[in-house]
């Protein structure tokens, strides 16, 4: 099979014979620089075309580097925004439970402990004292409740090898 | 003088060279694995349509990319493309680039020039 610049090298080796035979003409060495003359021309041609390519290359390069960072940069925005996201959620979720448990607690305190505060003190105080109580370990357990609930969804969201975000299913 | 029909693939051009109606088509790809190997044919045939070839020959090359050793096939080509010119035949050289590739033209012109051959420059649509 032929390589490349099989032709060159099989000149080459032809002038080489003649220079050890010492048989050169004149038309040998004309032929001979017609050929490096030739091969000049293709080195000109090749390094062109190879400077071209390494040209496109390194364009390409830019352009994979940037596509990553922007990659990057919408993977970090969207973790920003499914944090809002999920933040939002168990807010909402640990209000609507607080609330529930808080009317629980306030018809409770209706109907089992008023009456029971009007037969021993006969004070309004004390029951107004309750219900506000009541309101503030509400309002503090939210914040506690929100939080929990955050680290559930957490633990749900994990992160592939090349740190992308990945939402587990519910099972 | 046999005529020669290969379709493209990802790394090698289409090639339609038909020495009797004298035409000579190369288009797409050329990053073969073995360029000399695949061009081997092609330049044989040059040869041969330049000793019993008729009057006329025209090539149309319209390449969107090529590696370095096809660039090397490709100067041995336009050299056999040369020595029909020289012969006293009628040579055209067409040589397409998608726009904006100007580096494929330019291309076009390093052949041209280092040659001594007239392209004629067409531009075309890219796909």
């Amino acid at each position: 099979m032929k390589e490349l610049y099989h032709d060159e090298v099989s000149n080459l080796d032809k002038f080489r014979k003649k220079i050890d035979s010492r048989t050169i003409f004149k038309e040998d060495l004309e032929f001979f620089s017609e050929q490096y003359e030739e091969l000049i021309a293709q080195a000109k041609v090749i390094t062109r075309v190879s400077d071209r390519l390494q040209k496109k290359l390194d364009t390409a390069n830019t352009q994979i580097r940037d596509q990553n960072q922007e990659i990057t940069d919408k993977n970090d925005e969207l973790e920003s925004a499914i944090n809002q996201l999920v933040k939002a959620k168990v807010g909402k979720k640990a209000s609507t439970i607080l609330f529930i448990i808080t009317i629980a607690l306030l018809i409770f305190e209706e109907y089992f402990i008023d009456p029971l505060l009007d037969q021993f003190s006969g004070s309004d105080y004390i029951s107004i004292g309750i219900k506000v109580a009541t309101a503030i370990i509400a309002k503090l357990l939210e914040g506690k409740l929100e939080e929990y609930f955050l680290n559930r969804e957490k633990d749900k969201i994990i992160r592939d090898d090349y740190g992308k975000i990945i939402v587990k299913e519910n099972t | 003088m046999e005529k020669i029909f290969i379709e493209p693939t990802k790394v090698t051009p289409l090639v339609n060279f038909d020495p009797n109606e004298g035409l000579l088509e190369l288009k797409g790809r050329s990053s073969p694995e073995n360029s000399i190997q695949f061009y081997a044919k092609i330049i044989e045939g040059l040869e041969e349509f330049i000793n019993q070839g008729g009057d006329e020959f025209i090539a149309n090359f319209a390449f969107e990319y090529f590696n370095t050793s096809s660039s090397k096939c490709l100067f041995d080509v336009f050299k056999r493309l040369s020595k029909i010119d020289a012969s006293g035949k009628d040579l055209t050289i067409n040589w397409y680039y998608e726009e904006d590739d100007d580096d494929m033209m330019e291309a076009g012109e390093d052949y041209s020039d280092l040659l001594g051959l007239d392209f004629n420059f067409m531009e075309i649509e890219e796909d």
